[in-house]
Formats: structure tokens, sequence, C-alpha cells
């Protein structure tokens, strides 16, 4: 995966620009002090131990949770001012899981993702076929999404936040947002999946996804943030936040890390 | 594909048994009606010359004044209930969401109760023209203050626990059933006969005057529901999700609510609990076409229609002359439905 090319394509313009948030629930500071920045054309992998604040910096770029202090902008509007229909075509969000229990069909499921979009029927169908073969879920698309494993959920769903900001909207830069896209997922499904946040960014995308996996952050992101105890602990490429001694510190886990053999991104190896 | 043009007839069957069950409807009863009176009414309507129009007066008069006032408050009552429980099993995420089971019917109920007995306080001459408005309304207040009690206990962002709910619907229904133990206490004989009547449902009270007042609520109702089949359907996504495909839920979430409530509260004030109409109905149209809510929607209001007119049918003639209260012959179809619905949940419940 070559970064160097991608990172020269950026623009100055910060899709999604997350300054100086303070998360305070019933006294306790969830968020301290965050800020981070995604760019156009970027992959950002967000890691952090259970309870480090993932969910609540997901929870505050998405709007659904207001910082206490600091704010959050799209395209260098705050995101609560937003008109929600524009939002739809600029942030795509994927959540961990989702609470479906409605026999909808897998193609029904990922045709509410164009509900935003002001395209016909034909073309919404077109663009949902290609998502799904994208996310390697064709030969679903007839099935009961109830009747599908957790993995195929995930995907079905991954196509559905997809087609929702398929196309470049009139303004601004699009944003796509993944929590534990991978959660569910085998290996070959894992990488398919990342591959795809790539593919997005490079038609100018920028993604932020919330990842466990330090190898794949690292094979698949331009930027790793860090966060701890609500705070951003590293912000920076593969090389400079995956450090034996920043990893065992942070996530208190020995690690050795090594050199991909072809491809040259570093690997954590425990131990 | 397969599944539009499934949509497709089997919406096209269901345009086709409304008028059936609605002939079926006018020529049933204890006064013997044939179809070809009602053509022969029909006809005179229209001014044309009607041969033997003499004999058929008396049918003309049952039909005019009784069948055809019933069977379009059947009709419009049946589709208004169909196409509430669908949209609150929407709205709940919940297939087993129904006006009648989750409390919301009893506290309309409680609120047309209430209103029947204060009315009934004032000098007769007040009395009919007031509780025409009076009773419907405070029926919508009752049915809305109930919807959003169960909604605030039951709801999370992960849909409604159907345990929670159920459990909800009984301590409200408790709470109304208490309630109108004190206005059956504080009633006199005439307010009495009414209140028993509001439990027990019946589409026999039905008026032109009545019909002229809620019909086109009833209509504008189901045609605002329909309208807002594609919020439901980004609804049962979960409420955060729908926000994020541009929803505004909040909103979309109080429209809904007092959309059903007013339903429901104006078809409990004129025909009484009728209840399972709002579970059912759905749940047949969701088995045959899927659940998307643009067809569920529509679908639901047809085949409710229908299914009303048959129940009211068969109140009228299992014990005929006299009649069944139809929220009686609902409740015996619905009941063991729900049992059968429960039964293949069971496990899941939580």
């Amino acid at each position: 995966m070559d970064m160097t090319s991608n990172n020269q394509t950026l623009s100055d313009h910060l899709a999604l620009d997350v300054k100086n948030v303070t998360v305070i629930r019933s006294g306790r500071k969830l968020l301290d002090d965050v800020s981070f920045q995604a760019r156009p054309g970027e992959v950002v992998a967000l890691l952090g131990p259970n309870g480090a604040g993932k969910s609540t910096l997901f929870r505050a770029i998405t709007d659904e949770m207001s910082p206490d202090e600091g704010h959050v902008l799209l395209n260098g509007t705050a995101i609560g001012d937003w008109d929600l229909g524009k939002k739809a075509l600029t942030l795509g969000i994927l959540p961990q899981s989702s609470t479906l229990n409605f026999p909808f069909s897998v193609r029904e499921v990922v045709l509410l993702g164009r509900s935003p979009c002001k395209s016909s029927r034909e073309e919404n169908n077109a663009i949902v076929d290609k998502a799904l073969e994208m996310v390697d879920a064709s030969h679903l698309v007839e099935r009961s999404y109830t009747n599908l494993s957790g993995g195929e959920k995930q995907r079905v769903h991954l196509a559905r936040v997809l087609v929702q900001i398929w196309d470049q909207p009139e303004d601004g830069q699009r944003v796509l947002l993944l929590d534990e896209p991978t959660s569910a997922l085998d290996p070959a499904h894992q990488h398919k999946t990342l591959s795809i946040a790539r593919e997005f960014a490079k038609q100018n995308v920028a993604v932020v996804v919330i990842l466990h996996d330090l190898n794949l952050a690292s094979q698949y992101a331009d930027r790793l943030v860090m966060l701890c105890a609500g705070r951003i602990e590293a912000n920076g490429t593969a090389d400079d936040v995956l450090k034996p001694d920043l990893l065992q510190r942070l996530l208190d886990i020995e690690v050795c890390i090594m050199r991909h053999p072809k491809d040259g991104y570093p690997l954590v190896v425990a131990g | 594909m397969e599944r539009e043009r499934k949509v497709r007839l089997f919406i096209l069957g269901l345009a086709i048994l409304l008028p059936v069950t609605m002939a079926l409807s006018i020529v049933t009863g204890s006064v013997p009606v044939s179809l070809d009176n009602f053509i022969g009414l029909v006809q005179n309507w229209l001014g044309m010359d009607v041969a033997n129009a003499e004999e058929q007066m008396q049918a003309w008069m049952v039909v005019e004044v009784i069948r055809l006032p019933r069977t379009l408050l059947g009709v419009i009552v049946g589709s208004t209930l169909a196409a509430c429980g669908g949209a609150m099993q929407g709205l709940f995420r919940n297939p087993l969401a129904d006006p009648s089971i989750i409390g919301v019917s009893s506290g309309a109920a409680l609120g047309a109760g209430v209103g029947i007995v204060l009315t009934g306080m004032l000098p007769v001459v007040m009395v009919a023209t007031l509780q025409v408005y009076t009773v419907p309304f405070l029926a919508f207040v009752g049915g809305f203050i109930t919807t959003i009690a169960v909604y605030k206990i039951g709801t999370t962002n992960n849909g409604t626990s159907v345990a929670t709910m159920l459990l909800a619907g009984i301590a409200i229904g408790a709470l109304s059933g208490a309630g109108m133990g004190i206005l059956n206490y504080v009633a006199d004989d005439t307010m009495l006969r009414n209140l028993t009547f509001w439990q027990m449902g019946s589409l026999g009270g039905a008026s032109w005057e009545q019909l002229v007042f809620i019909i086109p609520i009833m209509l504008a109702l189901q045609v605002g529901l329909i309208s807002h089949a594609r919020g439901l359907n980004a609804l049962l996504l979960g409420e955060s999700e729908a926000r994020h495909l541009g929803f505004h839920v909040q909103r979309l979430k109080i429209r809904l609510i007092t959309m059903t409530a007013l339903g429901v509260g104006v078809a409990v004030s004129i025909s009484g609990m009728i209840g399972f109409v709002g579970l059912v109905v759905p749940h047949l149209v969701r088995m045959t076409i899927g659940p998307d809510h643009r067809y569920l929607m529509p679908a639901s209001a047809l085949l409710g229609g229908s299914l009303l007119l048959i129940a009211d049918v068969l109140a009228r003639i299992v014990v005929s002359p006299a009649e069944l209260p139809i929220g009686i012959v609902t409740a015996l179809l619905g009941a063991p439905f729900f049992m059968s619905l429960l039964w293949k949940q069971r496990g899941r419940i939580g």
C-alpha cells in the first residue's frame, strides 16, 4: 500500500475537525481536550483500550452527545448546525451493531441508505448492486436480513452506509465513520472491509475507523490516533505510534515491532 | 423484483376484497336485504326509476339508516386501527405493539369515559352536541398520554423490550380500570349503559352525523400515517441510524405518536374498545409482502377495513337475532393469534 502518493493529493481543507472536545458525565471526564483532524483522502484509525472514550468520541462526532467544551466541525461547519438531509449525504456512519429485527430483504436494508438521495429507483438499485458486490454480499440480495449471520449483517450495513455517501455532494468532502467494522468478520472480510475504506479514501473521502487490531491499522491507515483514558496520547503514522514503550504504557502489552516482509509497514507481535 | 409483483397482486386483491365484504355487511342481519335491494336503492338515489319501489321501501330504510352507516363505520374504524397498529409497531420497533395490548386503547377509553360522565352531568339539551366533540377529544388525550408513557418506559435506543412494553400495558390497563371503576361508581343509569358499551366495543351506534365528522378526520390520519412510511422504515434501523439518514427523528416520533393517539382515540370514542385489529392485520400483511411501510401501511388499512367488517358480520349472525359486541369477537380471534406470536417469540423476549 503506497501511502505517500495519497498524502500528496490531500488538500489543506479539513473534512472533519475535532477541536478541544471535553465531555463530562456524572463528574467524570470521559473526554479531555481531544483534538484530531481527518483530511479528504485520508484513512485515520482510532485506537485505544476498552473504556478509553472511543465510543464517547464517536457519539460526539455524530452529534448524539454534545460536548461540554470544544466542538466538532464537518467541512468547516459545526456538526449541530448542519441541515440533517445535507449532512446525511456528507457523513456516513456505521455503528457497531444494529437492532433491526424486521424481515426486510437485504436489498431493502441497503436501499434504506439511499433514502436521503434524490436519485431514481433504477439508479438506486444499480448502486445497491455495486455496493453489495464490494462487500461480497451479492449472493445475499434476496435473503431476509433477520436470517443472516452476524458477519453478514455487518457487511450489509456497511453496504448501506456506502450507498448513502456514494455520490460526491455538491460542496464539501465526504466523511465515512466506521465503529469497529471488522468486529464480527472473518479475516478475509476484515481485509476486504478496510480495502473498501482505502478505495473510498481514493475518491477523496475522509475515513475514520475505530479498530482494535493494531496490524490492520498499520496496514491500512495513513494515521493512527491513540486514545487512552479520554486523552489523545499519540497521533501519527504507524511508525510514530507503534513503538514498544508507548504500547507498553498505553495498552499494557509487551510487544516486538517487526516489518512486513513485502510492504515494509510495522507489524506488532506480542511477547 | 419478484416481491414487487407480489405486493401489487396482494394490494389489488385487498382492493377487491373490501367492496365484497362491504356488500356482505349490507345484506347480513335480522331484516332480510338482498343485493338487488341495495342496487335498487342506489338507482333510486341516482334518480332512476325503480320497479316495485314500494315493496323495497323497508329494505331501503334498513340499508340507509342502519346497515350502510354501520358498514362505513366498520371500514373506517378497522382501517384506522390497522394503520395505527402498523405505525405503532414501527415506532416501537416491535412487531407485538398494538394499541389494545400496550394500554393505549384503555387510556383512550378512560378519557372517553371521563367525557361521558362529565358531559352527562350537564343539562340534557347540551349533552348530545357536547358529547360529539368532547368524548373523542378526551379519548385522544387519554391515548396520547398513554402512548408517551409506554414509549418513555419501554423504549431505549435498542428498541422496545417486549416484556417492559407489556408490563407497562398491564400497569396502565390497571390504572384505567380503576379510573373506570370510579366512573361507574359516580355514573347514573344512562351513563352506566354508555360506559359498559364503551368497554365492549360495537359498531351498532353508527349514525350519519358521526360519520360526516369522523370519516374526514380518519382518512386524513391514514394519509398522514402512510406519508410517513419512509420515516418508519428508517426508524426500524434504530433512532440514531434514522437520524444519520437525515430524518428529524424527534419530530417524526411526535407526529407518529400524535397521529396514532388521535386515530385510536377517535376510534375508541365512536366504537368502544375493539382490540387486536392493529396487531393481527399488519402482521398478516407483513407475513405476505414484508415490512416495507410504503406498502404495509396502505395494505393494512385495506385489510383492516375488510377484517373488521367480517368480524362485525360474525357478531351479527352468531347469536342472531341478538348480536355480540364486536370487541368480544375480535378478542376471541385476536387473543389466540397474539398468544401464538408470543409462543413463537419465546426465548427471544427480554
